[in-house]
Order: structure tokens, then C-alpha cells, then sequence
């Protein structure tokens, strides 16, 4: 169990929001989405690879083996794919971006606010959860290391295509310019500096446990053609991923009998997520002969399964002293604490959360099929532990199902692989003005009318004042409410996707920038007819518009696919 | 509003640095043996502590003057092992940071990954028991002879005798031959009859030359304020902040324990609080330097580059040590002047100004490209300033460290022979601040966009070690990478101190320590 993988670090934060300001945080994400200005300071941290916020109402857990949840608040999510250590990751929003991490957990009970930090962090450290398996399909490389790639990928490309038209001189002056347009991405992958002695301890002393046997890898299927499909109306669908958020209940009532031991489904899953190998990326990884089971896909840029033991609870938002005391001297009850109730799961749940490339259900369909071919074997010992796996889980395609009965809509996802300021167009003031006053204007208008016919009319009689309060006031509530829906149907819909951000690109992107890295090294002021001979080998080796080989292969820091 | 420091309370060298006034310095390290008999020495010993009470007046302190000068100052710093063996409480005890706790030795993945480790073998053996006490002995130069005035001696002696009495050991081990005492002074240039110390290091460069400037540290806030450009934080531009005043002190908890700090708060620290009050860590690093490993690689990329771009292999030579650490070996910052013409101009213009700030006062936003200061550069990459977001030094600003190293040993060629720097830093948190540079800026490269690049003067060279020198994109030419760059710099020992203030080493002294 870690929550690093590589340069990855997976965070879960579970937090209750009272069920009455479920629609403002929704909106809130939302306001985000429409506006996309807001996320200008988030962007420009470029810490995250993939982040999601969840919210799940009190009503959306699936029922498990004891009854129906009953429970008091709904709930945020928050799954985050960060780079830098804990503290650095925090330290940066609450020192970068304060206002909008406060928007973004703003109906949560009890959040502290980001400054000043301590308190904050305790409150993340206490809605926290552990991440019980996490695999990145680029350990080697930060966000910033895949954007510096794809940069250098596009420039690559460009002169790929000029190069046969080029004479070596005029070359040159192409390659030169190039290189110097990309000469801050050209970062070495690696490993990520360790998280802290005890992540690098409890990796070292894994190894022994993880076994000697290598897998027998599935033959690799091309990329699938995307299918068309109309865009989607879900946000879990954003920029041509798939941000799937899965919740499994766990099975409670039956003991069972593993290796010798009484064991409980919840135990033993567990287990198997402890045993299951991670990717290729770190030095006590890279010695463990099988890669995750997420390397077999080649859509797959991280993915993470942790236990939900149970509800979060941060203590009783207190009632304000005045008016409590006030009550007690009027119904001359004595000081004491009062007893709320306190939220709990009935069971265990899973949360099984993916980041992988697919724009539209069809696609979902067929990654989950393409996944269950190929991993089944590792995952199953893992997902036999949740209710109705066994019954219902018999080939690929009810995998698929089982999924996606079991999934939540992700509210609000977000992925940064843009190369430049991403393309966000989003509601202008006019435009937003301009529903108002029409659909205020239009409801204004219409109850004029019929309260004419009934022979009503604003003036300054007791009912004519009331109308005309009553006209006015209906009147900006339909206004804000055109407002409100605009901004909910604006922020639904997808972000366009950023060029090369799919997971075969990004890996032929690291690929290639490795290879130029090299290649630069040893073209130090060549002679431009060497120079251009070698540009020609180059592209010949690397195959830049070849996908599939030779590239990068997944869950490794620079293992190549020839 | 910041509050006026007590300065008789806190150790001296935190505010104002010893090296400057005091070129010669002897590092002692202390083992106790018994817990009474070692709280009666830090109760006897601590009435020669100096304290940050003001001898001098300079262009920045206009303040009282409340302190006499001392022939030798003192610093007296403890281990977690220390405290431990000084019989502090176990609740005190277990609320000091964990990387305090653990020491530096232990934290060698963190600092410098698996050659930190590997090089722990070529430790000096002063640290194969746990230190528990350091003396710092820093003593004023006889421009005469350019030694330490006799007095240092005295004190050596002083400390010797007082050690037998409590029982302590003066741990021996330091460098070879053995020594049972670090001994560093600051290199000294002969005029004629006369020593005079020069700021500079084994190789080559004025160092020493920006340090972070925090409230209180100057006596007033004009003082304050006047000191922080260059050196504080940089604000950004906006209602109360006009364009030409953007720096201000740092909060001073950054450095103190006990202040409120950037975060806004007085940040948690050990119990009881007027244990760790005034106090602050202190990192010290033998760092041995390979000068002739470093002068070579410099001639011979320099022969590359000056082929390539038309210059004398002198030129080359001084542009590339430019490039590498960020500034001119004059200490000229090539953010301001990124030509050999600029560096002349800037030295013309500023030739007899008796203030530094022309060398500090800069950011680094209209150079986002790295091609006046090379983004992984050293100093870029231990002050980013305004790098990170372009409009404040905002997420820099809680990474900052007071620098107060001293150099040891002669400059020779030779690498095998004992010279490099002591360095010392201080920071209210060691792993927010010294070791995430070291572990994420200098070992690492992300913040810069350089992935696992690691620094070109002092980093580690696991894999294949490159700097990249930015090219202005509009030149046509290609940037010129350095690769597989020799180790520079080695680790040969060092540990993590507390600081006390002068109450708590009282405190300590009588052994009532009390977190209740």
C-alpha cells in the first residue's frame, strides 16, 4: 500500500457537505467549468496530471450486503495524481491559490480555510484516506516532465516533415531555431526523489513479497478506432478522457477460510491489494520482474484502488453559543454536550478510480472489455471480495456492466497536458446578461399580462404594491435561475481535448524527447551536412508518426517497446 | 506590526553573520557522558555565548549599541542525541521534528539520494559516534600575521579545561590529518604587509553575497525594508504595492521559532514554548570541493564553446562559471548582466558603491527563457525569486535560508587535499526549507522544468549528468549542453542543531525543562 507511485502522488480526500449546499459546491464547480478564466492560477501550478472532484449525495452509495446506507450528508471526493511531496503540494495552493481551494471545499463541514496552513493541513491529514493500490503509467515524469515532451514532440514534427525538403544548410538554421525553441524541455526522465525514509523503507521491504513470477504478457492489440458517438452530457467525460469513478461495497457477512486463516473479505482484499504489483518505478520496482497489470493497457495513465472504511466524520458543527444558551435559559434545561449522530457506512466500499483515454460510453465500453481481456487474472482475486462480482462477472462484457452500474458522475474533472494556455472559451458577462434580462424580462411580461386579465395592476393600492413587489421580485428569482441553468449547461459540457494528450502519444513523447536529449548531446556544432545526415538517421530510428513502436512502454521510467 | 526582537536573547550569527567580522573559525563537537555534569557545563558555559546584541553601527544599523565587540564569538548548538543526553523530557523530546530527530547522517536518501549514502563512507570519523554539542569558535584575524588573534587559543583552552571538568569529550576526527577541532577561515588576499579576508570560496566565486532579510533583523522597519530589496520576499504589483517597492522582510518566523511566519501563523514547534522560543536550526555540511576537477571540466568546455562562439578560451572560461552558478566569480548576477560588455558596464557603473544591493536587487521575470540566468543555474535554483509564477515570490517565499558558511583549507589543484566550505544554514524548519532545496531543487529539477537534471555545481551525478545554457531563440544558435559533468562537490559529514536562545540554554542548564 502506498500513495506514491513514481513521481505520482495518489491523495483521497473524503469530506461531508450538509445535504442543503450540495447545489451551491455543485455550482461552484460548475461556475469553474463555465468560466474557465477562474482555473488560470490551477493551471498555472502545473502540478496535477489528473484531478477530480466527486460529489456523492447520500442516496448514490450502492448497496452492499447490509441494507441500504442511511446517511446524513452527502459528500465530497477529492482523487488528485500530484507531483512533489504533500506538504509542497499543499504549501503551493495554499500560498498560490488560497481563494480558490476555499471555493472548491467550500460547503464542506468544518473546513478550515487554507490560511493559515497548519490547520488546514490537519484537515486534510484527517479527511484523508490511504490509497491501497496505485499504478502510473509515467513514473519518470512529473506533468511538467509530459508537457515538456509534448513540446518537444510537436517540434520534432514539424521538422520531420520539412527536413526531406530542406538543403543541409537551411537545416541547420531549422534545427538550431527548434532545439532552442524547446532547450528548457529537455529534462532527463527519472526516478522521483523519495517521498521519505519510511516510503523508501516499506518499498525495499515489499519486494520479497511481491514473488518471482513474470507474467505472460497478452499480444498487444492495436489502438482501437475511436467510435463516433454523440458527445457525451456527463463530466465524467472531459478533453478525451475518462475520469471513472466506481464505488464497490465489500462483502461483510461471510468469514473466509485463506491460507490457513479465518480472513474477512475486507482483509483480504486488502491483501491482495498489497500483492499486487505496482508499476516499474523505482529502483525496488524496477527488481520485481511483473509490472502492474495496468501496463497491458495502453489507455490507462493511472489508476487507484482504496478502501473507504467509512464516513468521514469531523466533529459536530456547533450551534451558535448564544442562541443555544439562550434556549437553555428558556426551557431551563443545563449546560451538557448534545449528542448528534454521527454518519457511518454500513460496509466497506472500494473506490476504484481511473484516468484513462476514452471520450464517449462506447469507448468506456471498450476499454473496459480490452481491460478485463487482458488483466482479469490480477484483478479478480482483488474484485471477488466486493458484492455481486462473482455472480455477475463472467466475460468482459459483464465486467463492463458491473462497472458502470456501480459508477458515480465525476463533477468535476481536471487534466492539464496542454502545450500552450488551453483553448477555454467559456459564458462572457454579456452573454450571461443577457439570458437574464431575457428570461426575466420574458416571465415579467407574461405574469403583467395575465395578472391584466384578471384585472390586477401594479399601482400604489395595498394589491397593487404587492403585485408589483411580487412582479419584481419572481421576476429577478426566474432571472438568476436562467442564470444558474446556463451556467449548469455551459459547465457540462467537455473540455476540447489537448493535442497528444492520449496516453500512446504521451509515451511516444517521452520516447522521442529521450531520444533527441541524446541526440543533442552528441550534435555539439556539427558540420551542417553531418548534421543533416544524422537528423535523417534519427527520424528513420525514432519513427515519429508510429505510435505504436518503438515508444515508450507503459508503468516504466524509460523501459522502450521496439 | 512586528514586535522588537530581544537580542540579548537570541544567539548571535542568526541576525547578523560572525563571517564577515570574524574571518577565522574553529568548529568543536562535544560528547557527554553524564546528564548532570553536561547541564552544568551548558549552565557555566553559556555566559560566553554570544548574543545578537549590537556592537557596531553600519549603514543598516543606526540602532543602539548595546554589547561590546568580543575577540572571539560563540555559538553553542545541540543534537537531538544532545538534548536526549542532557535529560530533557520525553515530551518535549518527542515533539521535536522528526528530521531533527533522526539527524542528517539517517537522512542521507532525502539530501542526496543513493550517493549521499554511498559517500557517507568518506566521512570524516568525528561523526562515527553521535555528536551531541557544537561549539563555534569564530575569532577576528591579526591583519598582521592572517591568523586567528590569540585569543582563540584562550578559548580552545578554555573550553578544553571546562570539558574535563563536566566530563565531556572534545570529539576528535575532523578532516586529515585528524584534528580534534574543524578549523576554516575565510580566504585572505595579501597586500603588501596586511591580510585582508576576501568573500570568496576554493572555486573561485564571491559567495555569501544574498541572504533573506526578515523583519526585526535590522532594528527598525526602514532598516528592515531598505535591506529587503534584493532579499526579502517580492510582492506583487498591486493596490498598496507600487512597482518600485515590491520587496519587503520576510516574516520572521521563517528564521526564529516563536514568530509568526509566512503561513500567517506561529507555527507549532516543541513543548514547552520558551524552550524553542528565539531559538532556530542550524545545518552544518562539510562540503569538500574538487578544484581541480572543476577547473579542468570548465577549460575543457570551455575550449568547445569558445570554438563555437568566437571568444577567447579565458572569456569562455568566465562566461561558463557565469552560466553555471548565476553569477559573475565577482558576484555581478547575470540576470543583470548576461555579457561579458554588461559585466563590464556594471562594474563601471557601481565601481566604489559601498552597498551590495546593486548585486541583489533583481527578478528573474523578463527572463523566463533562462537565457541571461540559466533556469537550473545554481543560484536560480536556490532562489527562484519570482520564477515560479512571474508576478511574486509567493511559493518561494516559505523556502528560504540564512547562509553562514565559512571555507577551510588552502586553494590548491590537488583533490585529494582538505579544502572546501563549512557550510552552515538556519531555518525554522529543516525539511520545509534547507532540505526541500537540497532534496527538490538542487537534486531535482521539476520546479525548473528539467526533470531529474540536477544542479551543475553542487548536484549529484547519478545517471547522466547535463546543463543546458539557454540560447536566446531568436539567435539561430544551438543551445549548448554540458553532459556527463564530473562530481564537484562531496559530502564529508555534518548534522542538524538547535540553536537554544540564551533562556533556554538557562533553562536547560538548571534542568527545568517543564512541558506541562
Amino acid at each position: 500500500m502506498s500513495n506514491v507511485a513514481g513521481k505520482a502522488y495518489g491523495m483521497n480526500v473524503l469530506t461531508p457537505v450538509p445535504p442543503h449546499l450540495t447545489w451551491v459546491q455543485r455550482l461552484i464547480f460548475m461556475t469553474a467549468r463555465a468560466i474557465p478564466s477562474t482555473l488560470a492560477g490551477l493551471l498555472g501550478l502545473s502540478l496535477i496530471h489528473f484531478a477530480r472532484w466527486v460529489i456523492i449525495k447520500r442516496n448514490q452509495w450502492p448497496q452492499g450486503d447490509r441494507g441500504k446506507p442511511t446517511l446524513k450528508n452527502d459528500y465530497v471526493l477529492f482523487c488528485s495524481n500530484f507531483n512533489g511531496t504533500w506538504d509542497q503540494y499543499i504549501d503551493a495552493f495554499s500560498d498560490g491559490i488560497p481563494r480558490g481551494l476555499d471555493l472548491f471545499w467550500y460547503a464542506s463541514f468544518k473546513y478550515p480555510h487554507a490560511i493559515p496552513i497548519t490547520a488546514f493541513k490537519n484537515y486534510i491529514t484527517h479527511n484523508q484516506f490511504d490509497t491501497g493500490y496505485y499504478y502510473n503509467a509515467t513514473p519518470g515524469s512529473a506533468q511538467r516532465d509530459i508537457k515538456a515532451a509534448l513540446k518537444v514532440f510537436a517540434e520534432l514534427k514539424s521538422l520531420g516533415t520539412r527536413h526531406a525538403a530542406l538543403d543541409a544548410k537551411s537545416f541547420t538554421s531549422e534545427y538550431n531555431k527548434a532545439l532552442a525553441r524547446v532547450q528548457n524541455c529537455l529534462g532527463s526522465p527519472g526516478y522521483a526523489p523519495i517521498a521519505s525514509l519510511d516510503t523508501a523503507t516499506a518499498e525495499q521491504n515489499r519486494r520479497k513479497f511481491l514473488g518471482a513470477q513474470d507474467r505472460n504478457p497478452a499480444p498487444r492489440a492495436a489502438l482501437r478506432a475511436k467510435k463516433s458517438a454523440p458527445s457525451p452530457s456527463t463530466t465524467t467525460f472531459d478533453g478525451g478522457h475518462c475520469f471513472l469513478t466506481v464505488l464497490l461495497p465489500l462483502k461483510t457477512c461471510e468469514v473466509v477460510d485463506h491460507a490457513g486463516m479465518r480472513s474477512s473479505h475486507v482483509r483480504l482484499l486488502r491483501e491482495a491489494l498489497a500483492m499486487l504489483p505496482t508499476a516499474h518505478q523505482s529502483g525496488p520496482t524496477e527488481a520485481t520482474p511483473a509490472n502492474s497489470p495496468f501496463a497491458e493497457s495502453s489507455r490507462t495513465h493511472f489508476a487507484r484502488m482504496a478502501v473507504i472504511d467509512d464516513a468521514i466524520y469531523n466533529g459536530p458543527v456547533p450551534s451558535d453559543t448564544l442562541y443555544a444558551a439562550a434556549r437553555d435559559l428558556v426551557r431551563g434545561t443545563p449546560d451538557g454536550a448534545v449528542i448528534k449522530p454521527v454518519d457511518q457506512l454500513p460496509s466497506p466500499y472500494l473506490l476504484f478510480s481511473v484516468d484513462c483515454d476514452a471520450g464517449n460510453e462506447g469507448e468506456l465500453q471498450d476499454y473496459l472489455c480490452e481491460l478485463w481481456e487482458r488483466t482479469s487474472a490480477e484483478l479478480e482475486p482483488v474484485l471477488v471480495n466486493c458484492c455481486g462480482f462473482k455472480e455477475r462477472v463472467t466475460g468482459p462484457d459483464e465486467f463492463a456492466t458491473y462497472i458502470c452500474d456501480h459508477r458515480l458522475e465525476t463533477t468535476m474533472p481536471f487534466n492539464d497536458y496542454w502545450t500552450q494556455a488551453p483553448p477555454l472559451k467559456g459564458l462572457s458577462g454579456p452573454m450571461l446578461l443577457l439570458a437574464m434580462v431575457a428570461a426575466g424580462g420574458l416571465w415579467g411580461t407574461c405574469l403583467y399580462l395575465a395578472l391584466n386579465q384578471l384585472g390586477i395592476r401594479p399601482d400604489w393600492s395595498a394589491g397593487g404594491l404587492l403585485s408589483g413587489v411580487g412582479l419584481a421580485v419572481s421576476s429577478i428569482i426566474v432571472a438568476l435561475y436562467a442564470a444558474y441553468l446556463l451556467v449548469m449547461m455551459r459547465g457540462r459540457r467537455p473540455f476540447p481535448e489537448a493535442p497528444n494528450s492520449d496516453l500512446k502519444s504521451v509515451l511516444k513523447a517521452l520516447y522521442v524527447q529521450r531520444q533527441l536529449i541524446q541526440f543533442a548531446v552528441a550534435q555539439q556544432a556539427p558540420s551542417a551536412p553531418d548534421l543533416y545526415g544524422a537528423f535523417g538517421g534519427f527520424l528513420n530510428r525514432v519513427q515519429l508518426t508510429n505510435l505504436d513502436r518503438p515508444t515508450q512502454a507503459p508503468g516504466t521510467i524509460s523501459g522502450i517497446i521496439s | 506590526m512586528t514586535q522588537t526582537l530581544d537580542l540579548a536573547d537570541i544567539q548571535g550569527n542568526i541576525l547578523q553573520d560572525f563571517v564577515s567580522g570574524y574571518p577565522v573559525a574553529r568548529f568543536l563537537f562535544l560528547r557527554i557522558s553524564d546528564a548532570a555534569q553536561g547541564r552544568a557545563f551548558i549552565y557555566a558555559y553559556r555566559a560566553r555565548v554570544t548574543t545578537a546584541l549590537r556592537w557596531d553601527h553600519s549603514d543598516a544599523y543606526a540602532g543602539p549599541i548595546q554589547a561590546e565587540r568580543p575577540k572571539v564569538a560563540i555559538n553553542l548548538g545541540l543534537t537531538f542525541r544532545g538534548m536526549l543526553a542532557l535529560g530533557l523530557p520525553t515530551r518535549t523530546l518527542a515533539s521535536l521534528p522528526s528530521e531533527f530527530i533522526d539527524g542528517m547522517r539517517a537522512r542521507a536518501e532525502i539530501l542526496g539520494g543513493e550517493e549521499e549514502r554511498a559517500g557517507q563512507a568518506r566521512w570524516d570519523k568525528v561523526w562515527d559516534e553521535p555528536v551531541h554539542i557544537m561549539i563555534g569558535l569564530n575569532a577576528l584575524l591579526d591583519p598582521a600575521t592572517g591568523e586567528a588573534v590569540p585569543e582563540l587559543t584562550q578559548e580552545t583552552d578554555d573550553l578544553q579545561r571546562l570539558c574535563q571538568q563536566h566530563k565531556l569529550t572534545i570529539m576528535g576526527g575532523h578532516g586529515t590529518p585528524d584534528s580534534d577541532w574543524q578549523d576554516a577561515k575565510a580566504i585572505l588576499e595579501q597586500n603588501k604587509a596586511t591580510y585582508k579576508p576576501v568573500p570568496r570560496e576554493h572555486f573561485g566565486f564571491i559567495d555569501g553575497i544574498s541572504n533573506p532579510v526578515f523583519e526585526g533583523q535590522f532594528g527598525d522597519a526602514n532598516a528592515d525594508a531598505m535591506m529587503a530589496v534584493g532579499q526579502g520576499k517580492l510582492l506583487p504589483v498591486g493596490d498598496n504595492v507600487a512597482p518600485e517597492n515590491r520587496w519587503a522582510p520576510l516574516a520572521t518566523g521563517e528564521f526564529l521559532l516563536g514568530h509568526p511566519d509566512e503561513a500567517q501563523e506561529i507555527p507549532g514547534c516543541a513543548q514547552p514554548v520558551s524552550l524553542m522560543r528565539n531559538g532556530t536550526f542550524l545545518v552544518y555540511r562539510k562540503l569538500h570541493e574538487n578544484v581541480g576537477r572543476f577547473n579542468a571540466f570548465i577549460a575543457k568546455q570551455a575550449e568547445g564553446y569558445a570554438r563555437i562562439n568566437g571568444l577567447t578560451q579565458d572569456e569562455a572560461c568566465l562566461i561558463l562559471k557565469a552560466k553555471l552558478t548565476g553569477r559573475w566569480p565577482d558576484a555581478v548576477p547575470t540576470a543583470v548582466a548576461p555579457t561579458v560588455a554588461d559585466w563590464k558596464a556594471f562594474n563601471q557603473k557601481h565601481a566604489g558603491e559601498a552597498r551590495d544591493t546593486p548585486y541583489v536587487d533583481f527578478t528573474y521575470a523578463d527572463d523566463l527563457d533562462g537565457v541571461k540566468c540559466p533556469i537550473t543555474s545554481h543560484m536560480r535554483r536556490a532562489n527562484p525569486r519570482d520564477s515560479f509564477d512571474n508576478t511574486s515570490s509567493g511559493l518561494i517565499n516559505r523556502r528560504r535560508i540564512l547562509r553562514r558558511g565559512v571555507p577551510y583549507g588552502a586553494t590548491t589543484e590537488q583533490d585529494s587535499d582538505e579544502h572546501g566550505i563549512i557550510f552552515l544554514a538556519m531555518c525554522a524548519s529543516l525539511s520545509r526549507q534547507f532540505e526541500f532545496i537540497q532534496q527538490q531543487w538542487i537534486n531535482y529539477g521539476l520546479d525548473a522544468n528539467a526533470g531529474n537534471d540536477t544542479c551543475p555545481l553542487v548536484g549529484n551525478r547519478s545517471g547522466d549528468a547535463k546543463f543546458v545554457l539557454a540560447v536566446d531563440p531568436q539567435s539561430g544558435q544551438a543551445p549548448f549542453i554540458w553532459s556527463n559533468i564530473p562530481k564537484f562537490v562531496e559530502m564529508r559529514g555534518g548534522e542538524y542543531f538547535f540553536l537554544p536562545s540564551l533562556t533556554a540554554l538557562r533553562m536547560i542548564g538548571m534542568g527545568t525543562v517543564d512541558p506541562t
